[in-house]
């Protein structure tokens, strides 16, 4: 049984048809004997979030770390702009990757910068001085809700929350064209989840980015989302409007939308 | 019997393994090597590990230095006294102290004290995703993180060992002449005399060569770490062990080309 989607645009652009920010198609990653992605195809346009939603292990975090380089793919195509990634120089691969902003899951500060220099640590590596760098950190950090005193402050004195927001305010600082969240409120309660979750539509919205979020936070998932795709077992299984989530009509995202047990889902528990 | 059969093919693989990583270390040093001829360079980050080197070890690297130094004075005279060739052992000071004890030992507590620290902290970023996080803000880790450390241990322990055999020639005219019974002028003259540009030539190289394994074998075990804490913790005692053992087996090779010369 199959259980890949069509996407819903074909391998060529049609004439006159816009062109995805972002376009996977085929991507495979095997790990060992671990086949994680298995022809992943997607589209993301401009200025849209897309928020993928899969099982654990369904490989989210592998697609956004191929896409930004971090793991090389086995085969499959990624075009950013209409460019295939692969078929560009290393200088005008690593430009095209230079523009996408990432929060991880965790934050990943740095432990031995404090707060300002990890969020201008993007634009001073561009070139900025220490000065620059100082003044964009306090601009931007404001932008999520934190004021100047955090600047000195070590990462391992800050909550998880503010943790999530610096991750954020590195993120936007550059003003990058597009911006990746990997399970943007794993670890927040309720609340703080939505601050973020505002911050993220709050600044995509801004920068008129391209977002992709991951996430396994159906709440997350309504309020980030214009468009939504769901993966398992490496391969699309559906993709739709992020509001359809709910009722999307496909099996496997009924189940896993609703948090069943019961379904084609089956997961591999050890008796 | 089918343990016999696998003996070829289980020895192949292991030697296979060793190769494998013999390569995936050259090649490791090589491209953080050439990053310091290569723009951007980070002189703050290269600051903070060669302060970390070369200052914060020197208190564990010069008593290392004078007790070693003392022993070998106390050692060799009870050998020597048996032949009446006590006259020999500013001598023999001198020459263990800074042709071997001095670099060996430096290194191997820098082994301990910097290379398992270079190795946590950087096994620490890559579990934690920072040194992904590098990458996505336009900053090669392997230049931001590998080079400068690298570059620290290469200019840092022979300062260090230059402090070391000082302080290692000091702990042998202490013990010579406080309780030997050496005459303190005789001793120093003895010493100085009989030093020469090329043991102290070979104690730099050879420290030069170490700090480079420290940094190198703690920079690759933590950028390579895996599987969380465990993995940090596994990665640093691989650092330390094999730069104890790349130390030793160096100090070998080096010593022999210095004799083969």
């Amino acid at each position: 049984m199959s259980f890949a989607a069509s996407p819903s645009n074909g391998t060529q652009a049609a004439p006159g048809k816009a062109v995805p920010k972002i376009r996977i198609r085929g991507l495979c990653k095997a790990f060992g004997d671990k086949l994680v992605l298995d022809g992943v195809d997607l589209d993301v346009m401009t200025a849209t979030s897309m928020v993928v939603i899969g099982g654990s292990g369904s490989g989210k975090s592998v697609l956004l770390k191929c896409i930004l380089g971090i793991i090389e793919a086995d085969s499959g195509t990624i075009e950013i702009d209409g460019q295939d990634l692969a078929g560009l120089s290393p200088r005008a691969r690593a430009a095209k990757r230079s523009a996408i902003g990432m929060l991880f899951q965790n934050a990943a500060l740095f432990d031995s910068l404090p707060v300002w220099e990890n969020v201008a640590f993007g634009v001073m590596a561009e070139g900025a001085s220490r000065a620059q760098g100082r003044a964009r950190a306090v601009d931007v950090l404001a932008q999520v809700g934190l004021d100047a005193s955090v600047c000195d402050l070590s990462p391992a004195e800050l909550s998880g929350g503010m943790q999530k927001r610096v991750g954020l305010a590195r993120a936007i600082a550059a003003h990058p064209g597009i911006l990746f969240f990997d399970e943007p409120t794993t670890g927040l309660d309720p609340i703080m989840g939505a601050v973020i979750d505002g911050l993220i539509v709050d600044c995509v919205k801004r920068l008129g980015s391209t977002a992709i979020a991951i996430t396994h936070d159906m709440a997350s998932a309504a309020r980030i989302g214009d468009e939504a795709a769901m993966l398992f077992r490496g391969r699309v299984v559906w993709q739709g409007p992020a509001a359809n989530l709910l009722e999307s009509g496909n099996a496997l995202v009924d189940q896993f939308t609703h948090g069943r047990r019961d379904g084609p889902i089956q997961m591999e528990l050890r008796k | 019997m089918n343990a016999v059969i696998d003996l070829p093919g289980a020895l192949g693989r292991s030697v296979l393994a060793l190769l494998g990583a013999i390569g995936s270390i050259v090649l490791f040093g090589l491209t953080g090597l050439s990053h310091l001829v290569r723009p951007p360079f980070y002189g703050r980050l290269f600051w903070r590990s060669f302060v970390d080197f070369a200052y914060f070890s020197l208190p564990v690297v010069a008593l290392t230095a004078i007790f070693s130094g003392m022993v070998i004075a106390l050692q060799s005279y009870t050998g020597f006294a048996r032949y009446g060739a006590t006259s020999a052992i500013a001598n023999i000071v001198l020459i263990s102290v800074v042709r071997e004890l001095a670099p060996v030992l430096a290194g191997l507590m820098v082994a301990g004290r910097v290379g398992a620290a270079m190795a946590a902290e950087l096994g620490t970023m890559r579990v934690t995703d920072q040194i992904d996080a590098l990458r996505t803000l336009s900053t090669d880790p392997m230049k931001y993180l590998v080079a400068p450390r690298l570059l620290a241990g290469l200019l840092a322990l022979p300062l260090l060992v230059l402090v070391a055999d000082i302080l290692g020639v000091m702990g042998g005219f202490i013990v010579a002449t406080a309780k030997l019974g050496f005459n303190a002028h005789i001793y120093l003259l003895n010493s100085l005399n009989f030093l020469q540009v090329s043991d102290v030539s070979l104690s730099l190289a050879k420290a030069a060569a170490f700090g480079l394994i420290v940094s190198l074998m703690g920079c690759y075990h933590g950028y390579n770490s895996r599987g969380g804490a465990q993995g940090v913790g596994s990665a640093t005692t691989s650092a330390v062990v094999s730069a104890s053992i790349l130390i030793l087996a160096f100090d070998y090779v080096l010593t022999e080309l210095y004799f083969s010369r």
